[in-house]
């Protein structure tokens, strides 16, 4: 059935390209949107032509184009929070037209815009797909006044959190590693700060970011569940000028400006925690104790001319925790390379080179260290063909050499040997086509291929286990050998149907396979989770997944409202054997078992886009289980990551130009979790006893926050802004962690102890920009 | 700005501060498991205590199993069989442990046999049990907290790992534990190992004992160690491996044992 659907595919492609061929006197209008003020260029900008017949959207770069036939036109360019522009051509030849849109910010009394495309969830093809921009993420309510990404992105449908503070989320019912998080195209290993309490994202050098969790285009791969894209900002592009902000727990400072005006621009932004230096000064923490983190950002974009351009930019994250000479780090390091270059006003290129690093280390004073981490250096090659009005072909080819490093520990004892757990290589490669295609006026649809390859490379070798994970043949092989390969196809197809004006059906089908496993030994993802590649023993993840939506606007497409049901099966998910010692395992892969996963929902949003009041309610109802041969006696059973019901409602309400009040509330069923059903005693110690897998439930979760944001008198060079926050209104005490042991005040009984960590928490958070 | 730094400390502190609370739960009951308890030390017969899982939070004794056939046999080829005493207390009365012996164990019920092995190796001395003041983590608690100091013989020509228990106080019931593995103690006659746990102060009277294990006690151990441990609930808890077979719970080990007290007293 699959091996046809992909002869199927090819066989399309090159119809839809002679189709291309045939028409004539057409002309291309190809160009870049920026926004005025800086010169950042815009992601995901509309722009089409005022009968609304042809359209199209601004890429990463804020490149597009745009193929019609000879004529007049009044071409629109509208995105959200800025004033539409409206163009007026006259179309004989190719037109290469640049356009800077205004931030509308300071007239939102004024809805009514009547030209602009506001039903852009009904017309694109794409579901299961959410792309937030951080004016929209600035606004909300956050935990220590910190304003965080990946907390935002938990208050969508089908987002859920896995644990309170923690970074880790899940995506419709895949675990924290099947989400592949790329900072301008770099992956990011762990992106958690101070064990997972906040992300690695700064949000000051953050433009914003496009989350999927169903309907993934063919250009991206890697990861089972979802694909959140973040990118980074290019810096103001026509004065110099600097942003900053203090808080309880850090503060931040970006600088940006034009190196060369209009060609050449630069951001660096840096943030820092010091509730270390804080503690210090009071006393509570001794001078030699390590409490930190840091982060930088850095950015350059140089316009070397209207075809070329080249953007460097970089990451560098460092957590430091620590007593004396005992303390544990952890960080990521990414750069990335690019060369956008036009070959015509119709093909795009961006050329890529990427390197990621993620490491941790514990230090154990005398008795030694430990070190873990993983390395990628990658190579991607995409093209954009803008063919005609109806058609948008992208494609491409990338290849990443990981290195991993399991880990090592070094004693200083120079009497006990050192444990070193071999490193192991491995190159994966993917090439892909895709199509956006209007087949008619109400059909269009967005189908792919991609073919991915996994080859583990030596040196090293391929071990043949027993059942007690004894090693019985052990296969060694030189530098470079290809130790195991795995193959996978990956069809994406996509369609929308336009029922009508207001209302639009989409289905979509994919497929993705994951040749990367995260080895940890909790669900919520910490810094000391290690990743390792496919084996021979370890096969690839595969997850197919089938969604279904509609969509319909209200109230002249205020009002947006989705229903998206989803149903996904997922091969070769891992779990570990009980007992497993996961860090430091030279034999980890005999202890790990594979099986399948099922998982499927029904996702509703409701979202209000325009107004003085904004936001959405969104609801979920999913089910996740997991049949692991070896686990619960081979029976299904109810995932970590299995949430019945998760209700986010996220509200702003601008009082006036200066003052906006903000709230979020939320509210899922407990996770699943095992707990004993019966004890025994052991050496004189009372003992869990355990019969049935996530047999039980935390209790459910709901929290409700509140943020008054105050924007100052702004004066001609200088403004700032005030963030009054407020975590857990209502003190709701939730259960981090429900822990059996023996009670201390009456030797012999057991009791069940509830951990919860934050009650109400208000904070603090001033900015500025000058 | 000084203010703003020591509210900071302050806020992040108390967040930190996690809040416990003892809940009650509705836990399942589930079928009683068999459970053994059983061990040999040098020169002392072996003991068994066999019993059956209890509901979780149940105030009653559990219920023992007294009608078992049990019988321990060492490696140099003795056996006997090991008599029931009530209570589900099985103990023989020739057969006593000695250094270096391997020995098995077999429980026969009704159709059911579980057998175990385990070897019995070199006791350790204690040499010194010293205290400092303490430098870990725990340091948060002033200046009033102390650190062991432990140092201990060791039989290089064993692979020998190592449970440490601590006793605070003669307080029996709940003692912590440390499980030591071979990799760590290496090629040395004398080990020096300085708990960062548990943390004392002024006044405590502590008793450690160190026993000799072999790996699968030590295996059985830490995994014991981590599920009681308390490691939050995202984790997936699990019952520790007995070496006795897949149908039933606890462990059979050989060990031998020193101890010593010490009284916190700088």
């Amino acid at each position: 059935m699959q091996k046809k659907f992909i002869w199927l595919l090819m066989l399309l492609f090159p119809f839809f390209t002679l189709e291309s061929a045939q028409n004539q006197n057409k002309y291309t209008i190809s160009g870049r949107v920026s926004e005025a003020s800086s010169g950042e260029d815009l992601v995901g900008v509309t722009i089409y032509t005022k009968d609304q017949s042809n359209g199209t959207m601004t890429n990463t770069y804020g490149f597009y184009s745009i193929t019609l036939p000879e004529g007049d036109y009044e071409i629109v360019y509208s995105f959200i929070g800025y004033e539409n522009l409206i163009k007026s051509i006259s179309l004989h030849k190719n037109l290469s037209l640049d356009v800077a849109l205004n931030s509308s910010d300071t007239e939102l009394d004024e809805i009514v815009v009547n030209a602009e495309k506001k039903d852009k969830n009904l017309t694109s093809i794409n579901m299961g797909v959410e792309k937030l921009d951080m004016k929209e993420v600035g606004k909300l309510p956050v935990l220590f006044g910190e304003r965080d990404i990946l907390k935002t992105i938990q208050l969508l449908p089908g987002i859920s959190t896995v644990s309170e503070g923690g970074n880790g989320f899940s995506v419709r019912g895949g675990s924290i590693d099947q989400n592949l998080i790329l900072l301008d195209e770099a992956p990011v290993y762990s992106a958690s700060h101070l064990m997972g309490f906040f992300s690695v994202f700064n949000p000051d050098a953050i433009k914003g970011m496009t989350v999927y969790k169903g309907g993934i285009p063919a250009n991206y791969g890697g990861r089972a569940a979802s694909v959140l894209d973040i990118s980074m900002r290019d810096g103001n592009k026509k004065k110099v000028s600097a942003s900053g902000g203090i808080g309880l727990i850090s503060s931040r400072l970006t600088l940006e400006g034009p190196i060369i005006k209009d060609k050449m621009s630069f951001i660096v932004s840096g943030r820092r925690s010091y509730a270390d230096i804080a503690a210090k000064g009071a006393g509570i923490l001794t001078s030699e104790a390590d409490l930190y983190f840091y982060d930088l950002n850095a950015k350059l974009n140089y316009k070397i001319n209207d075809k070329n351009r080249i953007f460097l930019s970089g990451y560098f994250g460092q957590d430091d925790f620590g007593f004396d000479d005992l303390g544990m780090s952890w960080g990521n390091t990414t750069a990335t390379l690019r060369w956008n270059h036009l070959f015509s006003s119709k093909l795009f290129s961006n050329t890529t080179g990427i390197y990621s690093n993620y490491d941790y280390g514990f230090n154990l004073g005398e008795t030694g260290s430990m070190s873990s981490g993983i390395r990628d250096i990658g190579f991607k090659q995409d093209f954009s063909w803008y063919a005609n009005p109806k058609s948008t072909i992208k494609f491409g080819f990338d290849g990443t050499y990981h290195t991993f490093f399991p880990g090592e520990f070094l004693f200083s004892d120079n009497s006990i040997s050192d444990i070193q757990i071999d490193q192991k290589q491995a190159l994966e490669t993917a090439v892909y086509i895709t199509n956006q295609h209007k087949l008619s006026s109400k059909l269009s649809a967005d189908y792919g291929l991609r073919l991915s390859m996994f080859n583990q490379l030596g040196k090293g070798s391929n071990t043949v286990y027993d059942d007690d994970n004894i090693i019985i043949e052990q296969e060694n092989f030189g530098k470079g050998e290809i130790m195991q390969t795995y193959f996978e196809p990956e069809p994406r197809i996509a369609l929308n149907y336009r029922l009508n004006d207001l209302s639009s059906a989409k289905i979509s089908y994919n497929r993705m396979a994951q040749y990367m496993h995260m080895l940890s030994n909790s669900t919520s993802g910490q810094p000391t989770d290690t990743w390792m590649p496919s084996t021979s023993n370890i096969k690839p993840t595969t997850v197919n997944q089938y969604s279904l939506g509609y969509f319909r606007n209200f109230k002249d497409n205020q009002f947006e409202f989705s229903i998206e049901s989803y149903y996904k099966s997922m091969n070769d998910i891992t779990d570990y054997k009980d007992g497993t010692e996961v860090m430091l395992n030279e034999d980890i892969e005999s202890y790990i078992l594979q099986g399948m996963g099922r998982s499927y929902g029904a996702e509703f949003y409701l979202k209000k886009k325009y107004g003085k009041l904004t936001g959405w309610l969104s609801y979920t109802l999913s089910k996740t289980e997991n049949q692991i041969d070896g686990i619960n006696y081979g029976q299904w059973y109810d995932s970590p990551y299995d949430k019945t019901h998760d209700i986010s409602i996220v509200a702003s309400y601008q009082i006036s130009k200066r003052v906006s009040l903000s709230t979020n509330w939320v509210y899922y069923t407990g996770n699943a979790v095992t707990f004993p059903s019966g004890k025994y005693e052991f050496d004189g110690k009372q003992i869990p006893y355990y019969t049935e897998r996530n047999g039980y439930r935390m209790p459910d979760y709901h929290r409700l926050d509140l943020n008054l944001h105050l924007d100052g008198k702004g004066k001609k060079r200088f403004s700032s802004s005030w963030d009054f926050s407020i975590y857990n209104v209502y003190n709701q005490m939730n259960a981090y962690s429900i822990n059996f042991r023996e009670s201390s005040t009456e030797p012999g009984t057991t009791e069940a102890v509830k951990l919860s960590l934050f009650g109400i928490v208000p904070s603090i958070t001033w900015n500025f920009k000058f | 700005m000084k203010y703003l730094y020591i509210t900071s400390a302050i806020i992040f502190l108390i967040s930190f501060y996690a809040c416990e609370n003892v809940i009650d739960i509705d836990l399942n009951s589930s079928n009683p498991a068999l459970v053994a308890d059983a061990f040999i030390e040098p020169n002392k017969a072996a003991s068994l205590s066999l019993n059956y899982t209890a509901d979780y939070f149940g105030t009653d004794e559990p219920k023992y199993e007294g009608n078992a056939e049990v019988v321990i046999t060492s490696s140099n080829g003795n056996s006997e069989a090991l008599q029931h005493r009530g209570n589900g207390i099985y103990t023989g009365n020739l057969l006593k442990g000695q250094v270096g012996q391997n020995y098995e164990l077999s429980i026969k019920l009704g159709d059911e046999e579980y057998l175990g092995s385990t070897e019995l190796l070199t006791p350790t001395s204690i040499l010194e049990l010293d205290f400092v003041e303490a430098s870990g983590p725990g340091s948060t608690r002033g200046d009033d907290a102390y650190n062991l100091i432990i140092l201990f013989t060791n039989n290089v020509d064993e692979e020998n790992y190592y449970l440490l228990k601590y006793f605070m106080n003669d307080e029996i019931v709940e003692h912590q534990f440390t499980a030591l593995p071979a990799e760590f103690i290496g090629n040395t006659e004398v080990v020096q190992y300085d708990p960062l746990f548990p943390v004392y102060e002024k006044g405590d009277k502590v008793r450690v004992e160190i026993f000799s294990i072999d790996e699968g006690t030590y295996t059985y151990y830490s995994q014991l160690q981590e599920i009681t441990r308390g490691r939050g609930g995202s984790s997936t808890p699990y019952n520790p491996q007995s070496n006795m077979g897949n149908d039933i719970l606890g462990y059979f080990r050989a060990w031998s044992m020193d101890s010593k007290t010490i009284t916190i007293n700088p």
